[in-house]
């Protein structure tokens, strides 16, 4: 029996088709949907819950939780100080980490995706600060960012870019003005530098940009190499080729990253919490690290259950428009409209 | 062709320009990249003055092994790595072929709800897990998990997580819609479909998933943490904060025992390369 | 170097109770428990004890086995987080054992004073203190010989103290960066025992309002800053290579420090020749160094209270105690084993840790402890960076503790 809808089918046969289609698609999505419904689900839905109560979390819920209503909300968006500096740095931090997180990954994937002897080494070395432990990261880059020893700044001052940084300073009407009101060191103190220390940790981010390149690198493999052939007979460029063949199919990973990337850099926690402990003087006090603070050391666990609800919700938020606008922009070569 | 050379000519010439001028930029970058972890596999092998030697020493005055024999011999770091493959290979295979079943049904098949569970599915991602921890070790407690490896490899077989599905599902989609409506006229259920046709075109995607996979479960170190309490259930993540609790203050240790948990991984990731480039062959399918 | 050694012993056999017990530390706290343990066990076959050692982020897992009510029967508590944890009823009330001849100990004598009195919540007992440190200052023989400086007297003042500092801070190279310093700027609980030699308080003496206001606050803050900015005898983030204070000490390159009994551990491993020496006497007349102490706290919820309190009365008998000084990590919280703390052949004096003792004071511990921490950390990491100025940091302090409704704190929860 074959399995193509034919018009012109009795409506009880169609119903009966859609009724085996939605089967197999629950069928398929079955692991997951188990795993949701078991795992995910509950807390999800207790955390909604705490978000109307006073909660310590740390002794039992019956009897010592308080319904509070929206006043968490309120809480948060009228006095709570810490609220807007939490958000904004997160909002700074994603802002820039994203889009230069995307083209690092991107540039990196089409230039090791070349038929190069020896390429799989410099896979390698590329994805090799994701394979480093935690750790070792961290003792790694606090040695890189001290301002006197550090690698970093003895590349700067070797490259001769501390001492054109301070001509600019210098030059530029009203910057050294600028930069003595804000306290802002040259060369950079990084973690000890309320302007800097942000910047460092994105600098940071950038440098574990080997597994966004992972997966660009396998969506450039799914492009079929006659469409380069045939631009290449047309007269194409290489750059023209990137930009008409290259960019147009990588654009589901692409899409894939965006998402990803909104998602994992506003809950940025672990640099801050390991590194930073959210200074100096709050210059990197990320959402998730206040929200950690709240339920953890101030036992409020119905309050950071609003303020995971609100992040959620902004995240949420982008991820929508970015899913709308993906029909403008986005190219699933499987499936010509 | 309106030039004088011919068009093979004219190409090879420009391939070698293309192919210097990449593994120029290549090497440029790829100093950038390794000079921290080159700094620390010499501070590895430095006694302690050597560590901050300002400024960076390139070869460790004097070469001090014996730090790695200490980091293999103080803690049973053999005992962790067991542990910690046991834990990742089971990952591995649950959820590459949990993902790729779930992402299936949102690719391609028609279901009610789907783009509404999609959403969903990304929604799981976006709620820090801080808020969810304490009920997620009480479901684990109840099922009586606490202290095993279950809550740590379960989880891969049930969905696998939404990272991965949503990278298959990204993957799935760009696949030539008539490769599936050709098999689904010869008669092939959806099973054989996915398992025929749709798995073997994204052995890329498999390859990244799979190193992915097992690198995330490798350093995974906030679960281990939570559910286990036996020593020698410990991972290696685990472990290495062990030796950080050890030996803190002596950063050429901790940075050779880091540098000898690295090695497994770098070895399976160096395997897979030849996945990750395998195309899939389209010519012939346009007919 | 000893290899690690995983858990010796017969198999824990099937009709036993078993108790678990959970710390953190490093490969000797688990060695050190393992024979506690065993000797143990020698005497109670029909326990088993479970060694649940929690390597790092100690404090949050145990919040969060808390919080999921399946902590472990008894834990190691530190003093600071002890309030809270006490107020939330999370811990049984030992009381009533304590007084009873089941802990082989008489309460009220047996222990350092300060230690019982850390684990004292409303008036009743919530941890039996098994050991604890105070600071004193470490120096580093060799440099001062190197230098020619005399090695510091036990009666030596702030002013001595300082003059030390400035002697050992030297340009050697004339390269006009100090290549060595005199003291390394302890963290400001670190720190505590020069604060107080001024007579400044952070909190009064019931340890519910905030108090750190004031000319002595103002000399100890404005102390505190000179050490690094006015006389800079402290190397600041710039001057220490890889920021690691401990690396800078057993190099060479730094003269004191202030430590605990633990710090002694990784310099005799550096093999760096170093001593103790008491705290110097401040401008107010009198010395203090400040004292921490971790207890055993049994869990309410824990099924096998009476085993619990068995392990715990031998963890707080001489023989355990014995155990606990001979590893020279922490001072026995029993007097009784004071001597086996004390060991005349390792060239240093460990001993005045115990001589110490009698001028210890507790720590500001109260139940805004981690939000009262983290308030000054900030301020503090202002003033360290020069970014403020001692007026400023002690004004910003007292605000925020008000602001932030950290002190005063009311009636106990």
């Amino acid at each position: 029996m074959s399995g193509a809808r034919r018009p012109g089918r009795s409506p009880k046969y169609r119903s009966r088709y859609r009724w085996r289609e939605n089967l197999q698609g629950y069928l398929f999505a079955g692991p997951w949907l188990t795993g949701f419904f078991l795992f995910l689900l509950g807390p999800m839905a207790f955390s909604v819950v705490l978000c109307m109560f006073k909660w310590n979390g740390i002794t039992a819920f019956q009897g010592n939780a308080t319904f509070v209503g929206l006043e968490h909300f309120r809480t948060i968006t009228g006095e709570d100080r810490y609220f807007g500096v939490a958000l904004y740095n997160t909002a700074y931090y994603a802002a820039i980490s994203v889009p230069l997180g995307i083209c690092t990954s991107l540039f990196l994937a089409n230039l090791l995706n070349a038929k190069l002897r020896g390429i799989a080494f410099y896979r390698t070395v590329f994805y090799l600060p994701n394979v480093v432990a935690g750790v070792a990261t961290i003792m790694i880059w606090r040695w890189l960012f001290n301002p006197q020893f550090g690698g970093f700044n003895i590349v700067l001052d070797k490259t001769g870019l501390v001492a054109a940084g301070r001509f600019v300073i210098d030059a530029v009407p009203g910057l050294r003005a600028f930069v003595t009101r804000n306290q802002i060191s040259w060369p950079p103190l990084w973690f000890s530098d309320e302007f800097w220390a942000k910047p460092a940790l994105i600098i940071m981010s950038l440098w574990s940009a080997g597994g966004g390149m992972l997966i660009y690198l396998a969506g450039l493999q799914n492009i079929p190499k006659h469409l380069y052939e045939v631009a290449e007979i047309d007269g194409a460029g290489r750059v023209r080729q990137f930009i008409n063949i290259t960019l147009p199919m990588l654009t589901p990973t692409i899409f894939f990253n965006l998402i990803m990337s909104i998602i994992g850099s506003f809950q940025v926690f672990a640099q801050s919490f390991l590194m930073t402990g959210g200074g100096p003087n709050n210059a990197t006090l990320f959402y998730v690290l206040y929200l950690y603070r709240k339920a953890f050391e101030h036992f409020e666990m119905g309050y950071a259950s609003a303020l995971a609800w609100i992040l959620f919700a902004l995240i949420m938020g982008l991820t929508l428009v970015v899913i709308r606008s993906s029909t403008l922009w986005v190219y699933y070569e499987g499936e010509k409209q | 062709m309106a030039s004088t050379t011919p068009l093979w000519q004219r190409r090879s010439v420009r391939d070698r320009a293309w192919k210097g001028f990449t593994v120029a930029v290549l090497s440029i970058l790829a100093v950038v990249f390794v000079a921290p972890f080159y700094w620390s596999l010499v501070a590895s092998l430095s006694n302690l003055d050597g560590v901050y030697a300002s400024p960076p020493r390139l070869w460790p005055e004097k070469l001090r092994l014996d730090n790695y024999t200490r980091a293999v011999t103080i803690l049973p770091f053999h005992l962790f790595i067991f542990n910690s493959f046991y834990v990742c290979v089971l990952c591995v295979v649950g959820q590459v072929f949990s993902a790729s079943l779930v992402a299936y049904a949102f690719a391609r098949l028609r279901w009610f709800g789907r783009d509404v569970w999609f959403v969903i599915l990304l929604g799981t991602m976006m709620l820090p897990a801080q808020v969810t921890m304490i009920p997620h070790y009480q479901i684990f407690r109840y099922l009586g998990w606490i202290d095993t490896l279950r809550p740590l490899i379960v989880p891969s077989y049930l969905g696998g997580g939404a990272f991965f599905i949503f990278l298959m599902r990204q993957f799935f989609k760009t696949i030539p819609v008539e490769l599936e409506e050709a098999a689904r006229l010869d008669g092939c259920s959806n099973l054989r479909i996915f398992w025929d046709i749709m798995l073997p075109l994204s052995t890329p995607a498999v390859a990244t998933i799979s190193v992915l996979s097992f690198i995330g479960n490798w350093q995974n170190f906030m679960g281990p943490l939570i559910y286990l309490s036996s020593f020698e259930k410990y991972t290696v993540s685990i472990g290495l904060h062990m030796f950080q609790s050890i030996y803190g203050s002596f950063p050429h240790y901790m940075l050779a025992a880091s540098n000898i948990a690295l090695i497994p991984v770098l070895v399976l990731f160096f395997i897979a390369q030849k996945y990750f480039v395998q195309g899939i062959v389209l010519t012939g399918m346009k007919g | 170097m000893t290899v690690f050694r995983p858990r010796a012993g017969e198999p824990p056999n099937p009709e036993a109770v078993e108790v678990s017990v959970s710390f953190w530390g490093s490969y000797e706290e688990w060695e050190m428990w393992c024979d506690i343990a065993a000797g143990f066990q020698a005497k109670n076959p029909g326990i088993w004890i479970k060694l649940n050692y929690i390597p790092n982020s100690y404090n949050s897992k145990i919040r969060l086995l808390l919080a999921a009510d399946n902590a472990p029967d008894v834990m190691v508590i530190q003093d600071e987080p002890f309030p809270v944890y006490a107020a939330y009823g999370k811990f049984a009330d030992l009381t009533d054992w304590a007084y009873s001849l089941e802990s082989g100990v008489d309460w009220d004598t047996a222990f350092w004073p300060t230690a019982v009195e850390s684990f004292v919540h409303q008036g009743r007992v919530m941890g039996a203190p098994i050991w604890g440190g105070n600071i004193l200052v470490i120096y580093n023989r060799k440099m001062f010989r190197d230098f020619g400086v005399e090695f510091p007297n036990d009666n030596w003042t702030f002013d001595d103290f300082v003059s030390n500092a400035e002697a050992l801070t030297r340009d050697l190279d004339g390269d006009g960066h100090i290549d060595t310093f005199g003291l390394s700027l302890p963290h400001w609980i670190y720190f505590l025992p020069w604060t107080w030699g001024f007579g400044a308080n952070y909190l009064d003496e019931r340890r519910t309002d905030w108090t750190f206001t004031g000319p002595e606050a103002l000399a100890a803050t404005t102390f505190y800053h000179n050490l690094r900015y006015g006389l800079g005898v402290s190397p600041s983030i710039q001057d220490m290579p890889g920021s690691a204070v401990e690396a800078m000490f057993m190099t060479n390159r730094i003269a004191m420090t202030a430590g605990g009994p633990w710090s002694s551990l990784g310099f005799r491993t550096a093999g760096i020749e170093f001593d103790i020496v008491h705290i110097p006497v401040g401008p107010a007349g009198e010395r203090f160094t400040r004292v921490t102490w971790d207890a055993l706290c049994l869990f309410e919820k824990s099924p096998h209270k009476a085993e619990a309190l068995r392990f715990m009365a031998y963890c707080i008998s001489p023989e355990a105690q014995a155990i606990v000084g001979r590893y020279v990590r922490s001072v026995p919280a029993l007097i009784a084993a004071k001597d086996d703390f004390m060991d005349p052949d390792n060239g240093w004096n460990e001993e005045k840790y115990i001589e110490a003792l009698e001028y210890a004071r507790m720590q500001p511990i109260s139940a805004k402890w981690v939000e009262m921490e983290q308030i000054m950390n900030s301020e503090y990491e202002q003033l360290l960076l020069n970014k403020q100025t001692p007026e400023q940091t002690i004004r910003r302090m007292a605000e925020a503790m008000r602001r932030e409704g950290v002190f005063p704190i009311e009636a106990a929860p």
